[in-house]
């Protein structure tokens, strides 16, 4: 207060109606405001969800084509082990049946069993024994029968029988 | 920042002895968008005036109403300190605004309620001293040598007494006060002694012993009869040696001629009165502890009036003093102040 005697009387600037529409308004705005920023946190949080979401579904994804390949990896042992079992019952069954082919008089003292040939060691009384009673069974199952014979002290013959299958998948070979 | 979107109405209200001038501003980003001013009928504020006024409130709330104080017991004294006024403050039923910490406004607290009181409808927002106007208006000048400065209006003279920007002495003389009786002069109590001695010796006007040391006004005032006396005379003639009726356009030219010097014998009579307090002030200034040995050279009026050849002539003649008179519009002058107020908030 420079010259005059009475200070000027207050100056609201704003009236008590317009007061009332201000706030009004601010309110409003304010509410959009907070719906606009609470929609786009959600937008912002869903998005996040959706990535680490997607992240999850490739790393499943993944998780389940190893769990494929552990699967087929496993199905190709299974079907092994079936194939070595059966192998072994068919090997299993032809060792049976080669014990059961082998006469008394004849002896065996060793035998190699393979997926196509059988050489077998042993000792027979004569030659026509073991022609007769073992190398006519033998030659029936296998397609090539070699046997060399070779005399002992007591008069026995050793003998070494190798028997081969051929593999019929194999072009004859036209001589 | 919401000021920025409003305009700002400035209102001057300049209270004369029976009538009501106002004067309003409209101004926006310190553009002027509008000037009115309408002249209101009666001593009293009326309806109208409350209605003028209320037509521009309504536009803005940011209006300001200034009155230029019309009250008789108001003044400026020099120094603040001894009354341990810093920059504002009420004592002995006065309210006083110390001015650069060198002298002070003070007004009747009386007199500033009644006023507030009395535009209450519309509300007062500041109450200005006619030395406030001096101040401004000679900004340019009261920082020079010692002069006397006057601001003349209507109904009131004001006088300072400014040396290098500091006020020496003032004296604020309200012309319409009626001759005060004894128990009027005891109703406004002012605790400055001096001034109320002044303000006393105002009411009872002007005394034969100031009158005494003028022994050549004696035949202004003859003269100021005389012009009267010859006047209705000179009416009197036309009426008896014409022969025609006159016309009611001549009666009217007559009655306008007769207007015209009515009011020139008004301003006659002001400005001999104006000369006459001026020349008391002078003479008391002299008289008293402030003068030092200064003699006034130069008189500035500030005529807010429009009277003021006359006076001039007086104080030229009389007590060869320099005198330069400027024009000045009260209203616009209230106006700047209440601008300036309003930019002190």
């Amino acid at each position: 207060m420079k010259h005059s005697f009475i200070t000027p009387q207050p100056k609201p600037l704003i009236s008590t109606e317009l007061r009332m529409v201000l706030f009004f308004f601010t309110v409003t705005i304010a509410m959009l405001i907070g719906a606009y920023l609470f929609l786009f946190y959600k937008t912002y949080d869903f998005m996040a969800e959706r990535v680490t979401i997607a992240q999850k579904t490739e790393a499943l994804e993944h998780a389940t084509h190893k769990i494929e390949e552990q699967i087929l990896y496993i199905d190709a042992e299974a079907k092994l082990a079936e194939e070595i079992t059966t192998n072994n019952t068919v090997m299993k069954e032809s060792i049976r049946n080669l014990f059961d082919l082998v006469p008394d008089s004849v002896t065996l003292t060793r035998a190699e069993l393979d997926e196509k040939s059988l050489i077998l060691y042993g000792m027979t009384p004569n030659k026509d024994t073991y022609e007769y009673m073992l190398h006519a069974p033998l030659r029936s199952i296998f397609h090539r029968t070699y046997t060399s014979f070779y005399p002992i002290e007591n008069g026995w013959y050793r003998f070494v029988s190798s028997n081969y299958l051929d593999d019929e998948n194999e072009p004859e070979v036209i001589e | 920042m919401l000021k920025r979107f409003y305009q700002k109405i400035f209102i001057a209200i300049l209270r004369e002895e029976d009538a009501h001038e106002v004067t309003v501003i409209g101004i926006k980003n310190k553009e002027l968008l509008y000037k009115e001013h309408k002249r209101f009928d009666g001593g009293d504020p009326s309806n109208p005036f409350f209605a003028y006024i209320q037509k521009f409130i309504e536009l803005s709330p940011l209006h300001y109403i200034a009155l230029l104080n019309p009250e008789p017991n108001q003044g400026a004294m020099e120094g603040c300190t001894l009354h341990d006024i810093d920059e504002e403050g009420e004592g002995g039923g006065a309210k006083m605004l110390c001015r650069n910490k060198k002298w002070m406004l003070y007004a009747s607290l009386r007199e500033l309620e009644n006023s507030q009181k009395r535009y209450r409808r519309v509300g007062l927002d500041f109450i200005f001293s006619p030395f406030s106007v001096i101040e401004h208006f000679f900004s340019d000048k009261i920082g020079g040598d010692f002069a006397l400065y006057a601001l003349a209006q209507k109904d009131a003279l004001s006088l300072a007494f400014f040396d290098k920007g500091r006020l020496e002495y003032a004296h604020h003389f309200s012309m319409s006060l009626p001759v005060a009786t004894e128990e009027d002069a005891n109703t406004v109590s002012f605790s400055f002694d001096s001034i109320h001695e002044d303000e006393e010796e105002e009411r009872g006007g002007i005394r034969l012993d100031d009158i005494e040391s003028l022994d050549d006004l004696d035949i202004i005032d003859d003269l100021d009869d005389l012009s009267d006396i010859a006047d209705l005379d000179a009416l009197e003639e036309i009426a008896e040696f014409s022969e025609d009726t006159p016309t009611f356009e001549e009666q009217r030219g007559r009655d306008s001629h007769g207007k015209e010097l009515k009011e020139q014998m008004d301003r006659f009579n002001d400005d001999y009165r104006q000369f006459e307090l001026i020349q008391k002030t002078l003479s008391r200034f002299y008289g008293g502890e402030h003068c030092r040995g200064r003699f006034v050279e130069t008189v500035y009026i500030a005529d807010a009036y429009g009277s003021g050849s006359d006076l001039k002539r007086y104080l030229e003649e009389e007590l060869f003093l320099n005198v330069i008179i400027r024009k000045l519009d009260l209203a616009d002058e209230v106006l700047a102040l209440s601008q300036i107020e309003e930019e002190a908030l």
